[in-house]
This record gives structure tokens, sequence and C-alpha cells, in this order.
């Protein structure tokens, strides 16, 4: 990948994005459930790990069956997070502190309480009767077709006032919009400009290649046992047990994209952020829906959520096809979000390792993330590294949690609340009794206060790391050059000339000694802390991360 | 030499991503960080109290550390840390190489270096090296006779012949003479402050050394600047010939009260010397061997503070960078004086390195400036100072608390005459307050018990009652609060080459407006301030094209011709890039 002319470098293409679930990250009024205001009281903390941005996920009205992903009324904000003044005054005060704010848009589908959807149900001639995806039953009485929802169960839902099934590629209670409609796309224009004019700074679109359905109908063929489940796919989910080629990564989705890009366009140096989700290749979705000047900006693969250990190897293959498919670099990583489990322990039933291998590798992990070309997003917590919460049945919150239960444990392990301050009640998330989730003892000892004043912490490290980054010329921009695979090192360059940076990291549980291709390279201390260098012969210990810098 | 790597905190700054496009490099100002830092200010002992002494402490400022970063300073400066017995703020040492426990440990300071650096932030550590106090082993020694190692160290004389003191040299502090009689060696020794603090004398070689030895102690524990006290009074006239008289044709220098005898003299002998210079060399090539270490000095009470102080910084042997008291006049602000100031500054510092203070903690508050306590500006004044001061060419230190426009604490109304701490204050009260009314601690939060600053029930000084609605709390919540303002507009100058390290060159603008253009690579940045009570106009007819910038708060109207109406205290940036080269930047 070629270094580009910076002139026309935006600040999304290389930004590090915090991801913030506003249910669990800061309460303000002690009602057991994180707020807006919330938030801002947390933004110093945000700013200071040195991120560019935030996405906050949904916090506008919703009954919240799907918490906030099932959107009620698009442009008023849910009282429980908060009034319209307070996103103003989140708006602003981030931007005070040179933070962008993206707002996470739910445009595939809303929430059966959404009085589009109360109208469309209510008749086959309403005004909005052609905004969802309706379709009469098979012949044999049952749903059009085999099409599941991801969230179990058929795709489609029989209503009985309108005697047709109607589509919801996740809850019933989220029934999909149909993008077809002309009026449905004007609409989501309409609000997405509705917030623009408020100040965000863009838009991360939910299941953006979800937006299209197959008009045919025609059945979801069964995967084939040879052929391998997507990145990020829990390994149990029937959803796959499908290739669901009639409700994802449609090619009609594409074209749909530009009447969001025009808006875009029209606010200079905002951005258009895809979540591409449940694709069978989800790099190959990635770069279709970035591709040109009229599709989104930026998109996020799951490519790197692998519930298989990181090789090299995988890792090497992985990278290879990066640099054909993204020339630009137009590329948007993440370990997890709110959806998957958490990063940290996410291996762990491959087995686990002595207690200083694996605050190696939690250090590996963002070393590598800052160290790829492209943008990011980090989930709230993952700097902190907290685990996967175990829940019992009873404390189950998520949807899909409970219709799988216990064969997918679902998302409530990863949305359990910050843990800010280890003495404070609920650790300083909120003054209410009962949190909406519990926040785990084990996450005490991980509070933000804890880790703030200890040099050594994780969270240092990950701020040590972002703020590093953001110095080095190098690592903006699209320069990357793969190095010749040599298990089980991994080597790239980044950036050109006197300012590239040499990239190493050893995905063993052994130390390595290895060769570096040039002379004159000097480590980069501070950053990669246990690591040694004479002359070309570098010492990485276990999981070790080495930068290198021309002398 | 010994060369260390530089740490990529030191890195320049130029380098840094800005919000739509690359910066190069920029020889003249080698790109340095320090060239164009805003550097927050920190007395430790009243920022934050973590033990409930009453008297803040380092681990408070571990704690503080959010704060400081959100705000979008580059650098904190910390006030003297060492041990002292307080005569003046710590500026009184008597161990350079240690901490003071009321502070903390040294283990404290190492943990704070760390994580200040983590924090993408520098830290400057403030050098006294004029003087030490009379505790200090050095100075006991000293003064027991004449023949000790260390006779020479500190700077002895003869009485006069009536027994006097031996010239007419008057301290900085109080305008009295500055010798004070030492029965022990009989004979007097010289200070320019307290008579608790004598002066080292820096034509001893020795003493030169061991100031270099000190030095390499902080560099080793990873300090990234330092702030060199009262560089200018270093050296003394070896001969000890009086001081000249000042007659009406001399201006009194800026920071100095006119009402303070020492504005009698000329300050040719008992400071600022040319020797100096000399002394500062090895200084300097110590730091080298530190790469991204700058070297702070104050140059202040001087006749010409700004030209002085660029003659600190000129060449490459002597210090990186100094800050002036040129800001620092009586007037009420005035767009005239403002610009005979900048523009002294730019000729002055054709080189870079110049460095502005508005408030600090000898100087008062940034709202007592410019005649402030007498005559109060209204409250749009203050954001507009607040763009001004971060406009200029160079670098700016943010005394603490000014980021709130904090007032200055009245004595004895808010500070009863028994609970001041100034040494100073205390000698000259009533004729002068002293220092105190800035130095109250910081009022993080009004619903607290001491605004959350100490747990204990007495503060170091008194909150006087005008903090109430300008504790941290409040104004944090406020998104259009003066702190907010303050944390906006540094970070928007963080993403300005063009303020960062642009060229400057100033405009007729007229009696009410002042005006300037900052430029670096591609990027023209007109600034403009309107620094009146009243509407003013400013021509745009020169510029073929402007695009205002517009999100920082500012009002303005583009009148029909395009020219520019600002309301009183008004503030106004534009790009004036050609259109078609706008297009690239969109």
């Amino acid at each position: 990948m070629a270094v580009q002319n910076m002139d026309d470098w935006r600040w999304w293409q290389d930004a590090v994005i915090y991801q913030i679930y506003p249910r669990s990250f800061q309460d303000s009024d002690a009602d057991g459930i994180g707020d807006l205001n919330g938030i801002r009281q947390r933004l110093p903390y945000v700013a200071k790990l040195g991120v560019d941005g935030i996405w906050i996920c949904p916090f506008v009205r919703s009954p919240m069956r799907d918490f906030g992903y099932d959107v009620s009324d698009f442009c008023a904000i849910e009282p429980l997070f908060g009034t319209l003044a307070d996103f103003d005054a989140l708006v602003q005060e981030a931007h005070n502190l040179g933070l962008r704010v993206l707002m996470d848009q739910v445009w595939n589908h809303t929430s059966d309480e959404h009085p589009w959807f109360i109208e469309s149900r209510s008749s086959k001639d309403n005004s909005k009767s052609d905004w969802y995806v309706w379709a009469d039953a098979h012949q044999d009485g049952g749903p059009p077709n085999n099409w599941r929802a991801t969230f179990g169960g058929s795709a489609w839902e029989w209503d009985p006032t309108r005697h047709q099934y109607f589509l919801h590629n996740f809850l019933a209670q989220q029934p999909d919009l149909n993008w077809y409609n002309p009026d449905v796309r004007k609409a989501m224009v309409d609000i997405g400009r509705f917030w623009l004019d408020r100040g965000v700074d863009g838009f991360r679109l939910d299941v953006a290649n979800f937006y299209a359905h197959d008009r045919t109908l025609k059945d979801n063929p069964i995967r084939p046992s040879d052929q391998p489940r997507p990145a990020g796919a829990a390994l149990k989910d029937p959803y796959f047990d499908f290739i669901n080629e009639g409700t994802v990564c449609r090619p009609e989705t594409l074209n749909m994209l530009k009447d969001i890009r025009l808006l875009m366009n029209e606010y200079p140096n905002t951005v258009a952020l895809g979540e591409v989700s449940s694709a069978e290749d989800s790099l190959l979705a990635a770069a279709d829906y970035i591709a040109g000047d009229h599709r989104l900006h930026l998109a996020y693969n799951a490519s790197l959520i692998s519930y298989e250990p990181f090789t090299a190897r995988g890792l090497h293959t992985l990278f290879e096809h990066i640099i054909e498919l993204f020339p630009q670099a137009r590329l948007c990583w993440t370990f997890g979000t709110h959806d998957f489990p958490r990063l940290r322990g996410r291996w762990a039933n491959h087995g686990r390792h002595s207690e200083e291998i694996e605050a190696q590798l939690d250090r590996l992990l963002p070393s590598l993330l800052i160290g790829l070309p492209g943008s990011c997003c980090i989930y709230q917590g993952d700097e902190l590294g907290l685990t996967q919460t175990q829940l019992n049945f009873e404390q189950l919150r998520d949807p899909y949690g409970i219709a799988n239960y216990p064969e997918i444990l679902g998302r409530d392990g990863c949305r359990t609340p910050m843990p800010w301050s280890e003495h404070a009640n609920q650790g300083g998330f909120s003054d209410a009794r009962t949190a909406w989730l519990p926040l785990p003892a084990e996450h005490l000892h991980l509070a933000v206060e804890l880790q703030e004043s200890d040099p050594n912490s994780l969270l240092i490290a990950y701020r040590n790391l972002i703020r590093w980054r953001r110095l080095q010329p190098a690592l903006h921009g699209g320069g990357f050059h793969l190095y010749p695979l040599e298990p089980p090192l991994l080597q790239f360059e980044r950036g050109e000339g006197e300012q590239s940076i040499l990239c190493v990291y050893n995905f063993s549980t052994s130390p390595h000694h290895h060769q570096i291709p040039h002379n004159h390279l000097k480590l980069i201390e501070d950053v990669s802390p246990g690591i040694r260098l004479k002359g070309r012969e570098l010492f990485l210990p276990a999981y070790g991360a080495a930068f290198l810098k021309k002398m | 030499m010994k060369q260390i790597d530089r740490q990529w905190w030191r890195e320049p700054a130029i380098n840094r991503r800005a919000w739509s496009w690359h910066d190069a490099h920029d020889n003249k100002h080698q790109g340095e960080w320090w060239q164009n830092a805003v550097i927050y200010q920190i007395t430790p002992c009243i920022y934050q109290d973590s033990t409930g002494t009453g008297s803040g402490d380092l681990e408070g400022i571990i704690q503080r550390l959010d704060y400081i970063s959100a705000l979008g300073v580059d650098a904190i400066w910390l006030t003297p840390i060492y041990k002292s017995p307080l005569h003046d703020l710590g500026y009184d040492i008597s161990d350079m190489q240690s901490i003071h426990p009321n502070l903390g440990t040294m283990d404290d300071f190492k943990r704070l270096v760390k994580l200040v650096h983590q924090t993408g932030l520098r830290i400057i550590l403030d050098m006294v090296w004029s003087h030490t106090s009379d505790q200090h082993p050095w100075f006991l020694e000293s003064k027991k006779n004449k023949t000790n190692p260390k006779a020479d160290w500190y700077v002895w004389a003869d009485p006069a012949e009536n027994g006097g003191p031996p010239n007419n040299w008057l301290s900085a502090f109080n305008g009295q003479s500055g010798w004070k009689y030492s029965e022990e060696r009989n004979q007097y020794y010289y200070a320019n402050f307290l008579e608790s603090q004598p002066d080292l004398n820096w034509h001893n070689t020795e003493v030169r050394d061991e100031v270099l030895r000190q030095a390499r102690f902080w560099l080793d524990l990873d300090v990234d600047g330092m702030r060199l006290d009262a560089v200018n009074f270093y050296c003394h006239d070896a001969d000890m010939q009086d001081n000249p008289l000042r007659d009406e044709t001399h201006v009194i220098p800026q920071g100095i009260d006119p009402r303070n005898p020492l504005a009698k003299q000329l300050f040719t002998n008992s400071f600022c010397r040319a020797e100096t210079f000399e002394f500062l060399k090895p200084l300097r090539q110590l730091v080298n061997e530190y790469p991204g270490v700058f070297l702070l000095g104050e140059v202040t009470l001087c006749d010409d503070s700004i030209k002085e102080a660029a003659l600190y910084v000129s060449g490459k042997e002597r210090l990186h960078a100094a800050y002036n008291s040129g800001l620092l006049f009586k007037e009420k602000i005035n767009a005239p004086q403002l610009r005979k100031i900048i523009q002294h500054a730019v000729e002055c510092f054709s080189e870079g390195g110049t460095c502005w203070i508005v408030g600090n903690h000898d100087y008062g508050r940034l709202r007592s400036r410019w005649d402030g306590i007498e005559n109060p500006y209204p409250a749009e004044f203050y954001p507009m100072a607040v763009a001004l001061l971060l406009s200029l060419p160079g670098g700016l230190c943010l005394w603490q608390g000014d980021e709130l426009g904090l007032s200055e604490a009245r004595i004895p109304e808010d500070i009863p005459v028994e609970k001041m701490r100034d040494p100073f204050g205390k000698l000259m009260y009533p004729l002068l307050n002293g220092r105190d009314g800035s130095r109250t601690p910081m009022p993080w939060d009004d619903a607290l018990k001491n605004y959350g600053f100490t747990s204990a029930d007495e503060s170091w000084l008194p909150f006087p009652e005008s903090n109430k609605m300008l504790s941290v709390a409040r104004q944090q919540r406020d998104p259009n609060s003066l702190l907010s303002t303050w944390r906006s507009l540094l970070h928007w100058r963080k993403n300005q080459p063009a303020l960062l390290a642009g060229t400057t060159t100033m405009l007729d603008s007229g009696k009410s407006i002042l005006g300037f253009i900052r430029e670096y690579s591609e990027q023209i940045l007109l600034c403009v301030f309107n620094l009146s009570e009243e509407k003013e106009i400013f021509s745009m007819q020169e510029y073929e094209y402007y695009k205002p910038i517009i999100g920082l708060g500012f009002q303005h109207q583009i009148m029909e011709n395009g020219d520019i109406q600002l309301p009183a205290w008004g503030s106004f940036f534009a790009d004036l890039r050609s259109s078609s080269e706008m297009q690239k930047f969109k």
C-alpha cells in the first residue's frame, strides 16, 4: 500500500474510535442505567485515552427490546438516557475536548412500536403499507421461506391484522424496513440530516449489509459441511447453518448507499462507518461497502474477532488479502464490540498461560491494533482488560441470550457496567442499589482509578500506545509493507523513508530471537517493554511486540 | 558526548497529525514541542490534597491528571517541590535533590513523571539556582568563617567604611538593602529576594559545577524541561559597584509596582549581568545530551523584558526559551500597545524561543491583568483574551486557576491578615498585599467541603467567596464557561499549524482592533480581536478570498461589502487561502 498525498487524507482514515455502550458507561441519576450526562462526566477520561472520537450506541427513543437497537422515534432521546439538551451539551463538550462524536443509526429496521410500523401493519393499503417487508404465507400456510432471524427462529412473523408475514432479521419486535421503497430511504436521509445539523461528526450504520433483501424470496441454501463459518460467528449459532444470501450482503444494497453518501458530502469531514456483520467474507464485504465515492466512507470488519488464537500465519494471510482489497487503506479494525465476547480471555478455552504471558498478550493485541493501517474501534472496558462476565439465566437481559440459552450465552457478559472506582457503590458506575446488569466483583480490581495510578497497568499501556501512535507520521497514511512470513513472527513496515516504523510481533508463548531486515534501527523505548536489540539481533519475549525506527 | 535517545513524547510536535492535512518540517522552528507549548503551571501545595493535611501534594496531581490532560495543555510546570523551610513557596531550597515531605516521596515523583508521559504531557521542574535557603548546608557552612570550603559559594562582602551595607543594591522583594550582616563572618551576604535566600556566587566555578550536577540528577529522572527561576539574577557585578539611579527618561519595568523602592534604581550591577550568558554554556551543553529537553528562563524585572529575554535564547549556547513580562502592563488593554509588544517580540525572537506569561504565582491572576481589579472587564472580554493569548507566536504559561477565571482573593476580606502566607506580602502589608491573592487553592467542586481540595478542616489559604460560581465542577457542566472556552481553543490550536509554528505579520488595524496574520505552510490564518467596548468594523477589502472559521463560540457579522463587524470584545478568525486552494482542504 502506497503512501497517499496527505492533503486528501481525512481524520477518520486513521482515527481511534472509542465505543461507548451508554447503558453501562456511567449512571448520573441513580436509576442503575447509564445515561448521556454520565458520558459527559466521563469525557475527560475518554479524552485522556488519546482517542480521536467516540461512537455512542443508540440512545434514541426505544422500547428497549434490544436495548436501543429497536427504535420507536429516530429524532428523540430516550428519556432513560436524558434529553436533547443533554445530547447537545455532550456534543459540544466532546468537541471542546477534541473528540468527534459518531452516532449509532439503526436504519435496517425499527421497533414494532414505531408509528410507521403501527400504521403499516394496520392494513394493506395505508400510506406506510409498503414501508416494511410484507409477504403472504407459503402455500402450506407457513412462513414465506426458510430465512432465519439472527436472534433465532424464523425471520418471518405472522401479523393477524394484515394476514401477512413481515420480515425481521433480528427480533420479531424489530421489523425490517423496506429499503426498496424510496420514501423509506428519504426518511432515513432526513433523520441523518436532523443529527448532522446538531453537530455530530458521523454515523455508525448498524447492520448496513442487511438493508436490502432478495425480492424473489428464494430459500437460503444450507451451509455445506466444508464451508467455514464467518469470522465472529459463535460456534453453535444455528443462524449460520445456512448461507444467508437472501438477507445478507445483497448487491442491491450497495446502490442504496448513494443517498446516504450524498447527504454526508453536504457536511464536510463527517463519516459514515458501516457495520458489516454476518457476511460470509467480512473483508470482501467491507471492501464492497466502501468502494468508489458513492458508498460509505468506512466499514469495520470482523476479521480480527476470532475465537481461535491469532497465529502469525493466519494474520499474514489476512493482511495479504487486505493489501489486495483495500488499496487505499480505508480500513476500520475492531477486536470486539457490545455484540461479541470480551477480548480478554476470548481464547481461554485454548489453554491458559502464566499470568506474565497473559499480560504480554494483553499488550500485544493493542500494539497490533495501533500498528495496522486504517482506523480502529476500541470497545469500552477492553482498555481495562475486563473479562467476559459469567451470568446465570436470571441475570440475563439480552433477548438473544435469553432466546438461545444455554446454547449461546448472549451478549450480556460484555455489557456489564464500567468499574470506575474499586470501593465506590457499584464500582462508581451508579449510586443505585442495583445496576441493570451486575458489576462483577472480579472487575473491581481492574477499576479505572486503580489502573490510572499504576504505571504498569493495561490502561496505561493502551493510553501510551494510542498517544504514541498519534505522534508517528508513519502510522498515519496508508504505507504498509508486509514482510515474508517467518512464524511465529509477524513483521511489517509502516510509512516510508526516514519516518518508517518496523513493527514486529511474536505470536508464540516462547521468547524468540530474530534478525531484523535492516541495520541502523533502534527500538522505540517505553512502548515495548522487555525487548532487547543488539545490532540486528532482536529479542522478543513471549507475545512480545516491538516497534523500531531508523536511527 | 553522551547522547541518550529522544523519548517519543519529546518528538517534534509539528509532526503531529493535523485534522485534515499533514505537515512537514520547518527548519527555523526545528519543530520542537516546546516552541509552541502551552505550559500549565502548578503549585503542588495548592492543587490537590490527597492526604487530608490541608496542603496539596504530588499524589493529588496524579489524581487530577485527567483534568489537566482534558484541558489540552502540552506540559505541566511544577513550582519547587524540594525540601525547604517554605519561607517563599519553596523557592528557598535546603536540599536540591529531595522531595519535600509535605508533597510526597521520590517514588511518588517518579510515578508522577511516568504517568505524565503516558498521558502525552511533559513535565517541567522549577530550578532555583540563583540562591538557596539560608538553611541549606552549603550556606550553614559558608557563613561559619572566611576559610571554609564553601566560604566563597555565596556573595560575601565587607561592610562599607561606615559599617553599613557594601553598596546600594536593593532586594527585589522588599525594596530595602539586599545586604544582610552576619556576625559570625563580620561580613554582609547579598540576597536579591528574602534575606533567608542568600544568593549563590556564580563567579565561583565550584558553584557552577555543582549546578550542573544538580541538573543532571533531574535530567536522569526524565524531566522534559527546567524552568530557571530568576535566571537574570544569577550573576552580580564582581566589583560590586552601585546601581545607577533611574531618572525620568527610563520607564518602570513591567511587573514592578511603582511604589516599590526598587523602581528607583537601574539594575545594571545587582543583576542582569552579561557574564551570565557565558556561564549558561555548559548547562546548555549538558541539556543537549537529552534531546527534546529544554531550558526555560524566567527573565523579568528588567527594563525591556522582551529584549532581555531574547538575549537569553540567542544562538545555540544559551537557553532554549525564555518568558518575558511584556504582557504585564498596568494600563487598560489596548490595541496599539499590544501591537507594539507583539511586534517587538517577533523581531527580538527571530529564531523562536519566546514564551508569554499573563498570570502566575508572582504576578497575580489573568483576571487582575490590565487594570482588571480597579476596572473589571465584562464577561465577554475573557473568551477573547483566551483566543488572543493562544494566537500569539511562541509558548504560553497558564497559571493554575486562570483557566477558571478566578479572581484575586482580597486581603483582609477573603484572607484575614493573620492567615497570610506570602513573606513578601507580610513584609509589605498594608502598602502592598503580596501574592497570596492569586495563590488560593483550586476550587474543584463547590458542592464539597473545601471545594474538594482537601478533606482537612482548614486549607492552605481560605477560598474566596468569588470562587463559588467558578468551580471546575460547575464550569465543566457548562459548555459555554470560560473553562470550556480554554479547552476548546486549546484543542483547536493543537491542529492549527499556523498558530503552532507560523510566522506573524502585524496588521495596521487602528486603535480598537488588534489584527495579525499567522502563516505556516499551506495555512494562512487571519486573527482579529476587538479590544474595545464598542462594535467595530474590520476591513476585508485587501483579501480576495476568505473563509470565516466558525464553531469557536465567537460571533461576527459579514457586511454587504465583505467587511466584518465584531461585537465589543469580539474575536474573528478566517482562513485566507485562495478559493482554488480551499477546494483541496474541504
